[in-house]
C-alpha cells in the first residue's frame, strides 16, 4: 500500500479528529459546568456556519477577517442569551428527561430561524480555504492545515483561560460544587452564562472551519456533532484531554478504515467505537474516574 | 363514596372516547385526516413503549427510531421479499422486537444517564446507516417500496379508513393493557427503579431483570409501532428514521405527562396533530410549533395531565428558590 | 448454644489506599441484638454493605445462616432473608406510603409480567396479597392513617418508619438497621425503639449500627466495638460500659456508665 496514501489520509484524519475533538469539548464544559446535555449543540455550530457564511460574508460582503470576529461577537451574545434563557432554568429540572427536551426543542427553534433568516437552499462559500499544498509526494488541504493550527490554538487558549485567570478558576470552582461556590462569592449563574458563551464562540469557531468541508445547510452538522459525543465518551466523559484523544482517535480511525472497509460504513466507526468502549471500559479511554 | 363515582365517570368518559373516535371517520370523510390519525396511532404505540423504559423506569432512550426502524424494515422485508402474509410480518417484528429488548437492554445494566443515552443514539444511527448503505437488502436511500397492506384472512385493509378502525382496536387493547402493567406490580417496581435503585435491591428484587423487562417491553411495542407504519405507509425509507424522530417521541410522551396512559394519548396526539393545524401559519408553523413545546418543557414538566391531576408544578422557580432559602435556614 | 445468624471471618475492605474494616470477626447467634458500635469513619456502614453485597470484600467470609454470600448479589442476599434499612432515607418518593411498604414485598407476589397480561384473575389476587401485607405492616408500625400520602410529604421520623416498615415487608430473618435512631426526637425515638423490641420479641435478628448509646445500651444483648477498621472490643453492654480501652477510644472520658 502506498504509504503517501497513508499519510495523507492521516492528516486530513487529524484534522478532522480535531473537529470532533473540539464538538466535544463544547459540549463538556457545558456538562461539566451546568449537568446538561445539551443535545442543540450541532444546532449552535450551524447558526454559527451559517452567520458567517450566510450573513457576513454572502449578503454583507465583509473581509473573512472581519467576518470572523463578527460572528464570535455574534455568538459571545447569541451565547448568553440562550444561557439566561433556556439553560439556567433548565438546569434546576427534577428530570434529565425536561433539560433534554428543552434543549431539543432549542435546536429545533434554531433550525427554523436559520431557514426563514437565510433560506434552506444549501449554498458554499466559493474559494474559502480553498487550496492544497505540496510537501514532497504528499498532498495536504489547506483546510486541514488550517483546521489543526486553529485547533490547537483554541485548545491553548482554553486551557490558558481556565487555568490561569481568575474567571476560568470560578468556572472550574462552579463545576465541581455549586453550593461551595455560591458560598465563596462567586456568582454561579453568571458564571454558566459565561461559560455557555464561551462554548457557543467554540462552536462558531467550528462552524466556520467545516464550511469548506460540506456544503452549508440546515444539517452541516448533525454528523459531526454526534460523532463529538461518541468523541467525548470514547476518551473519558467530562474531563477534556480525553475529548481531545477520543477526538482524533476517531477522526483517524475513521479515514484509516477505509483503506480495508467500504468508505460508505465509515460513518460507523465512531459508533461502533463508542458502543465498544462503554461496554469494556465506560470511563473511557484515559479512564478517568469522577 | 366519592372513589367510586370518580371510577364511574372515568368509566364513561373513556366509553364515550372510545365511541366519538368509532364514529368520528364516518362524519369527516377526509382521507388526509384520516392519514394523521393513523400516524397519531401509530405514534401512540410507540410511545406506550417508551413510557416503560424512560418516563417509568428513568432510563434515558433516545434510540426510538432505531428501535422503530428494525420493526418497520423486518416486517416489511419479510412480507415483501419472502412473500408472508402481512399479519406474519407484524408478528415477525414483535419477535425481532423481544429479541431486542434482550441486547439493548444488556448496556443499561452497567451504563447510567447520559451514558446510556449516548448508546442508545449509537445504536440508532448504526442501524439508521446499516439500512441506508445495505442496498441490496434494504433498497438503500430508495427505501423499500410496495409493501402489500394488512390483509385480515382475506380482507384487504386498502383505504385508510379500514386501517383506522384496524389499528384503533390494536391501540385500545394495548392501552388497557398498558395501563394494567403501570398499575401492576411491575409499574410500581419500574417507578421504584426510577427513584431509588439502591433500596430496589435491598427490597431482594432483580434490577437486572427488571431493567431489561422494561426494556423488552419498549422495544416490543417500538417494533411494532414501526411495522403498523410501514403497512400504513406502504413504503419506509431510512431518512425517516433520524436522531430528530427520537426526540420527537420523547416530547410526545413529555407533553403529555410522563408515566401515565392518558399522558401518552394526549401527548401522540398534540405532537402529531398540532402542527397540522398549526398550518395556516404557513412558513412559520414549525417554529411556533417548537416554541410551545419549549415553553411546555420549561414551564408544565408534567405534562399536560398534571393540569388535571393537581401535580403541576408552575411557579417552579419560585418553588425552588424558596427551597433553598428554607434548606439554608434549618 | 445456639445457631449462628451472622457469621463474619476476617473480613477486610481496603479502599485505594485506605483500609476502612480490617480482619472483623464476628459471630451473631440467633436470637439477639448484636449492636455495632465506633466513632465516625470508624467502617460501621462499610461493614453493613459488605454484609448485604453493596459493595463486595477484599478478604474474608460472610456467612448468612451457614449460607456463604460470596458469591451473590445485593438482591440475591436480601432473598436470602436479610432486610435493611439505610443512614440516609432511601424512599421512593414519587410514591405513597403504602405503594412504599408494597414494593418491599414485591417478591412476595410470584406471577411473571407477561403471564399477568394475560391472566387478570390472577393478578388482581396478587395485587390484593402485596396490599393486605403492606395495611398490615403499617398498621403494625402504627401508620395506617398516612397510607396514601406521598412519602416525600411526611415528617422525617415517619419516613424513618416507613423504611423499616418497608424492610419487614418480605419476612426477613435478620434485620440490618443503619442508625435507625439518628435524627429522631426523644418521643419519636422511644417508639422507634418499641418497635424495634417488639420486631425482636416476634422473632426478627436485629444488627444494629448506632450512635446514641442510650438506645444501644438498653437494647443490645451483645456489642462489637469498632475503632479505625479494627475490632476492640465485643461484649455485653455491661463489659462494654467498663471497658478502659473502649472508654478512652470512643466514649471519652467524661462518660459515666448508665445503669441499665
Amino acid at each position: 500500500m502506498d504509504l503517501n496514501v497513508i499519510i495523507q489520509l492521516i492528516v486530513s484524519g487529524l484534522a478532522l479528529g480535531f473537529v470532533y475533538a473540539l464538538v466535544s469539548i463544547e459540549y463538556t464544559i457545558i456538562y461539566n459546568s451546568t449537568g446538561l446535555l445539551n443535545f442543540s449543540h450541532d444546532k449552535f455550530i450551524m447558526i454559527g456556519a451559517y452567520v458567517f457564511a450566510g450573513q457576513f460574508i454572502v449578503s454583507m460582503g465583509v473581509e473573512p477577517w472581519l467576518a470572523v470576529i463578527a460572528t464570535i461577537l455574534t455568538m459571545f451574545i447569541f451565547g448568553i442569551v440562550v444561557a439566561k434563557g433556556i439553560f439556567n432554568p433548565l438546569r434546576n429540572m427534577t428530570s434529565p428527561i425536561f433539560a433534554v427536551m428543552g434543549t431539543v426543542f432549542l435546536g429545533r427553534i434554531l433550525t427554523e430561524l436559520a431557514r426563514l433568516i437565510w433560506g434552506a437552499t444549501p449554498f458554499t462559500v466559493p474559494g474559502f480555504l480553498k487550496g492544497t499544498f505540496q510537501i514532497g509526494e504528499i498532498v495536504v488541504t489547506r483546510v486541514s492545515l488550517i483546521i489543526i493550527v486553529a485547533s490547537i490554538l483554541i485548545l491553548a487558549a482554553l486551557q490558558f483561560l481556565l487555568k490561569k485567570t481568575k474567571i476560568g478558576k470560578a468556572m472550574r470552582c462552579v463545576q465541581q460544587n455549586k453550593t461551595a461556590a455560591a458560598l465563596m462569592g462567586i456568582n454561579v449563574s453568571t458564571n454558566i452564562n459565561l461559560t455557555i458563551a464561551i462554548s457557543a464562540i467554540i462552536c462558531a469557531a467550528i462552524g466556520i472551519m467545516v464550511i469548506p468541508l460540506f456544503t452549508i445547510d440546515l444539517t452541516i452538522a448533525s454528523m459531526i456533532g454526534l460523532k463529538g459525543f461518541a468523541a467525548g465518551v470514547i476518551g473519558g466523559f467530562g474531563y477534556l484531554p480525553g475529548a481531545i484523544v477520543g477526538g482524533i482517535s476517531i477522526g483517524i480511525l475513521e479515514n484509516l478504515s477505509t483503506l480495508i472497509i467500504p468508505t460508505l460504513y465509515k460513518d460507523c466507526i465512531a459508533y461502533g467505537l463508542l458502543i465498544i468502549i462503554l461496554l469494556i471500559r465506560p470511563s473511557g479511554l484515559l479512564g478517568h474516574k469522577r | 363514596m366519592k372513589h367510586k363515582n370518580w371510577n364511574i365517570v372515568k368509566r364513561i368518559g373513556i366509553t364515550l372516547f372510545i365511541l366519538i373516535l368509532c364514529i368520528f371517520p364516518l362524519v369527516d370523510t377526509n382521507s388526509y385526516h384520516h392519514i394523521i390519525l393513523n400516524q397519531t396511532l401509530v405514534n401512540v404505540v410507540v410511545v406506550l413503549g417508551l413510557n416503560f423504559i424512560t418516563g417509568l423506569t428513568g432510563q434515558m432512550n433516545l434510540g426510538t427510531a432505531g428501535i422503530m426502524a428494525f420493526g418497520a424494515y423486518s416486517s416489511a422485508l419479510v412480507s415483501t421479499k419472502l412473500g408472508f402474509p402481512v399479519l406474519v410480518g407484524l408478528l415477525v417484528a414483535i419477535v425481532i422486537g423481544y429479541l431486542l429488548g434482550r441486547v439493548l437492554g444488556f448496556p443499561s445494566l452497567r451504563l447510567k444517564g447520559v451514558y446510556l443515552s449516548l448508546t442508545t443514539i449509537g445504536f440508532s444511527e448504526i442501524t439508521r446507516l446499516i439500512i441506508t448503505n445495505w442496498t441490496t437488502l434494504t433498497g438503500g436511500t430508495m427505501g423499500l417500496q410496495n409493501i402489500p397492506s394488512i390483509s385480515l384472512f382475506g380482507y384487504v385493509l386498502d383505504s385508510s379508513t379500514k386501517v383506522y378502525y384496524f389499528y384503533l382496536f390494536i391501540v385500545i387493547v394495548l392501552c388497557f393493557t398498558a395501563s394494567r402493567i403501570i398499575k401492576s406490580k411491575w409499574g410500581r417496581v419500574f417507578k421504584a427503579i426510577r427513584d431509588n435503585i439502591d433500596a430496589v435491591e435491598a427490597s431482594g428484587i432483580d434490577v437486572a431483570k427488571t431493567k431489561i423487562l422494561a426494556f423488552t417491553l419498549a422495544t416490543i411495542l417500538g417494533c411494532l409501532g414501526g411495522a403498523m407504519y410501514a403497512h400504513m405507509m406502504n413504503y419506509v425509507n431510512p431518512t425517516t428514521f433520524t436522531q430528530d424522530l427520537s426526540a420527537n417521541f420523547l416530547a410526545m410522551m413529555m407533553l403529555g405527562g410522563i408515566g401515565t396512559v392518558p399522558g401518552n394519548i394526549i401527548g401522540s396526539s398534540m405532537v402529531t396533530i398540532l402542527p397540522e393545524l398549526l398550518r395556516f401559519l404557513e412558513n412559520y408553523y414549525w417554529l411556533i410549533f417548537s416554541i410551545i413545546a419549549l415553553l411546555f418543557a420549561i414551564f408544565l414538566p408534567n405534562g399536560i395531565v398534571s393540569l388535571f391531576t393537581g401535580d403541576r408544578r408552575l411557579g417552579r422557580f419560585w418553588i425552588t428558590k424558596t427551597k433553598k432559602g428554607e434548606s439554608s435556614h434549618e | 448454644m445456639s445457631e449462628s445468624i451472622l457469621k463474619i471471618e476476617g473480613l477486610t475492605k481496603r479502599f485505594a489506599g485506605l483500609t476502612a474494616v480490617n480482619n472483623l470477626s464476628l459471630d451473631m447467634k440467633e436470637r439477639s441484638i448484636h449492636s455495632l458500635i465506633g466513632p465516625n469513619g470508624s467502617g460501621k456502614t462499610t461493614t453493613i454493605n459488605m454484609i448485604t453485597g453493596v459493595f463486595k470484600q477484599t478478604e474474608g467470609e460472610i456467612h448468612i445462616q451457614d449460607v456463604s454470600t460470596e458469591s451473590k448479589k445485593t438482591f440475591q442476599i436480601a432473598r436470602l432473608g436479610v432486610g435493611r434499612t439505610f443512614q440516609n432515607l432511601k424512599l421512593y418518593d414519587s410514591m405513597s406510603a403504602l405503594e412504599n411498604l408494597m414494593i418491599g414485598g414485591h417478591e412476595l407476589a410470584t406471577m411473571s409480567l407477561w403471564r399477568g397480561i394475560f391472566d387478570l384473575k390472577g393478578s388482581r389476587r396478587e395485587e390484593k396479597l402485596l396490599k393486605d401485607r403492606a395495611e398490615y405492616i403499617l398498621n403494625y408500625i402504627g401508620l395506617s392513617e398516612t397510607a396514601q400520602e406521598k412519602v416525600k410529604n411526611l415528617p422525617y421520623g415517619k419516613r424513618k418508619m416507613i423504611e423499616f416498615g418497608r424492610a419487614l415487608m418480605c419476612f426477613p430473618k435478620l434485620l440490618i438497621l443503619d442508625e435507625p435512631a439518628a435524627g429522631l426526637n426523644p418521643s419519636e425515638r422511644k417508639q422507634f425503639v418499641d418497635i424495634i423490641l417488639k420486631t425482636f420479641h416476634e422473632g426478627i435478628d436485629i444488627f444494629l449500627v448506632e450512635h446514641n448509646m442510650d438506645v444501644v445500651m438498653n437494647i443490645s444483648t451483645t456489642i462489637t466495638v469498632l475503632n479505625f477498621g479494627v475490632k476492640i472490643a465485643e461484649g455485653t453492654p455491661k463489659e462494654i460500659q467498663n471497658n478502659e480501652q473502649v472508654i478512652k477510644a470512643y466514649l471519652g472520658d467524661r462518660f459515666k456508665p448508665i445503669d441499665v
